[in-house]
């Protein structure tokens, strides 16, 4: 009697003691996207009046993203209706997943580019804001400790 | 009076003498002592879930006013409708915001106000607010919590679990007992299949609860198992190892975290990070400026999502947007992890995308809630749980006629310590069951230290 109630326990203990959450490697057994991922590259500071290259890379799957030939960007100041006031463009492919366009500022101030591409199903539309002009000294310092209340809730 | 009683001991025991008598006496033995534990649970499951079952036509009846707006040509963006909800309350956290299925339903944003989450009914035509509902106040969910965990959190989990364990306990020693042993008698189904009217009166109520009992254990085990999914320590291990084998649900739906942002953190604004539901953002900065959340339903809408979604918005700078489905039918369900800064679909799981447990475990849920198909699921499911009520009164009182005064009244048997087999079923269960294991050795323990010890307990409890 003695000796099965200690088998019990033992077993009891192994079974709870099994990992009890989900594999990080769990997500590769089930359906996966292939996202387009990108990175912005904005020349800061920009100045007044000189051509500078706004660019964006973009990789999928781990590789770069050649040859797409719908890559828009889309430039627009801050205060702005970027449906009314904003400059499209078709961004030109410079291989090694690059696409850029050549831009002139001739106003200071925030603005936004937003770059549009698709390739294999998988769509973007990240938008980045960046500053023309000489960036003021006093430019507000924020602080990064906003708290989102948890929001748990089973279905 | 006492001739009956004669007689339906002799009918007992012409029952039994085919089966061995000690192993039929454990298992009674058994199914008395669980029952009686265990009822009162199973009637507070099976009453707050026949009133849960009918969850969408009480809500519907309930909230009418917030729920019914008069169609229009256009509704207005998300974003407005809940920038609306900001000018009337400043203070709210967007958490989740439903755009609502049809034509006349309106939009529910929620938020976090004061530590109380809240929802708030937007007419989407217009943005006026409808109304507000404080969650904590919102009748079905406390039945449901009542369901769930008796409202008394983790421990009341662990309760229901356990009493769901044991149910199963239940209905395998209780068709034992039910399992017809003479088969040569004429009246082949009466007892068995059919309650026998005519026997006397402890003749029909022992009819009156194991025939039934018979009939809806099919249901009930159903309703246990598919339950038992929902629970924080069975339920959540089952979960987690069919998510990790590949066999269950895609990571993020029930275990499991959900992907985050693909670009460069060093490039996500050093703003306050708050819910950003305005179109644009109030504040300058330099870096990727989250998505509207008129993005992310248009995308959704692209996608094909059920209607009856919402879009969970992130949690932190570096999370996504949710967009999680789970109407009625099981096949309609779908989950959608969209970068919060790209727009990229970062993983799209809708119910094909499960592998074949978790395609099961999901329309068990829906059916155990009463939703898969529709009325005539529910009526069923009232009627297994109409059922169970009727069963846990009809054993109480099969109980109480037999118990004599002063006396416990269980049946008395050899320890199942004694027999073999019994005590192997017990221990895989006890090992498939953890908590069934647990309450086991307890009870042992108890047997052991306390009632074998104390010889008037002994003698009350016929140990």
């Amino acid at each position: 009697m003695k000796k099965w109630l200690m088998w019990i326990v033992l077993l009891l203990v192994l079974g709870a003691c099994s990992p009890n959450k989900v594999d990080e490697a769990a997500v590769y057994k089930y359906k996966q996207e292939r996202p387009l991922e990108v990175d912005i590259s904005i020349p800061a500071p920009i100045m007044l009046n000189e051509v500078v290259t706004l660019s964006a890379i973009l990789h999928q799957n781990g590789e770069v993203v050649e040859n797409l030939d719908h890559v828009i960007f889309t430039v627009w100041k801050e205060g702005t209706d970027s449906s009314v006031d904003a400059e499209k463009m078709i961004a030109k492919a410079g291989g090694d997943g690059i696409y850029s366009i050549q831009k002139e500022f001739d106003e200071e101030g925030y603005y936004y580019l937003k770059v549009q591409a698709s390739s294999e199903g998988s769509k973007i539309m990240p938008t980045k804001q960046f500053y023309v002009g000489e960036m003021k000294a006093t430019e507000e310092e924020f602080e990064d400790t906003t708290e989102i209340p948890v929001d748990s809730e089973h279905h | 009076m006492k001739i009956e009683k004669r007689k339906h001991n002799a009918n007992l025991h012409s029952s039994v003498n085919l089966a061995p008598k000690s192993i039929y006496q454990t298992i009674w033995r058994w199914h008395f002592y669980a029952g009686l534990i265990i009822s009162p649970f199973l009637l507070i499951l099976a009453i707050t879930g026949s009133i849960y079952l009918f969850k969408p036509q009480i809500e519907q009846w309930m909230y009418k006013d917030f729920y019914v707006v008069q169609a229009q040509q256009q509704k207005i963006a998300p974003s407005k409708q809940i920038e609306s909800v900001l000018n009337q309350y400043p203070d709210a956290h967007v958490l989740r915001y439903r755009p609502g299925e049809s034509a006349t339903r309106s939009a529910e944003v929620k938020v976090n106000l004061d530590g109380e989450n809240y929802t708030i009914f937007v007419d989407p035509y217009n943005g006026n607010i409808l109304g507000q509902l404080n969650d904590e106040d919102r009748l079905l969910d406390k039945i449901e919590e009542f369901h769930g965990e008796l409202m008394i959190g983790t421990l009341g989990d662990r309760i229901v679990e356990l009493a769901a364990c044991w149910t199963i306990i239940l209905i395998v020693s209780g068709i034992y007992l039910w399992f017809p042993k003479n088969k040569r008698s004429k009246k082949k189904w009466s007892g068995i299949l059919i309650p026998r009217l005519k026997s006397g009166k402890r003749t029909l109520i022992r009819d009156f609860h194991a025939v039934p009992a018979f009939w809806i254990s099919g249901a009930v085990l159903f309703l246990v198992i598919t339950g038992l999914l929902w629970s924080g320590f069975w339920g959540a291990k089952v979960q987690n190892f069919a998510t990790n084998t590949g066999v269950g649900y895609p990571p993020s739906i029930w275990g499991g975290s959900a992907p985050v942002t693909t670009v460069k953190t060093k490039d996500i604004a050093e703003v306050p990070w708050a819910a950003q539901n305005l179109a644009v953002p109030s504040s300058n900065f330099q870096g990727y400026v989250p998505l509207s959340v008129d993005n992310v339903v248009n995308i959704a809408n692209e996608y094909g999502i059920h209607p009856t979604y919402q879009v969970i918005f992130p949690k932190h700078q570096e999370g996504v947007y949710t967009i999680s489905a789970f109407p009625p039918k099981a096949k309609d369900e779908a989950t959608m992890h969209i970068d919060q800064y790209t727009g990229a679909v970062l993983a799209d799981y809708r119910y094909e995308n499960y592998a074949p447990i978790g395609k099961l475990m999901a329309w068990g849920i829906t059916v155990h809630k009463g939703l898969e198909y529709g009325l005539i699921n529910q009526m069923i499911g009232l009627i297994v749980c109409l059922g169970i009520v009727g069963i846990v009164i009809s054993g109480i009182v099969m109980w109480w006629k037999r118990k004599p005064k002063g006396q416990f009244g269980a049946p008395k048997a050899p320890s199942v310590k004694k027999l073999k087999g019994l005590l192997i079923i017990l221990i895989a269960f006890g090992l498939i069951f953890p908590l069934v294991g647990v309450s086991l050795l307890v009870v042992f323990l108890i047997d052991w230290l306390v009632i074998q010890r104390i010889q008037p307990l002994k003698q009350f409890l016929g140990a």
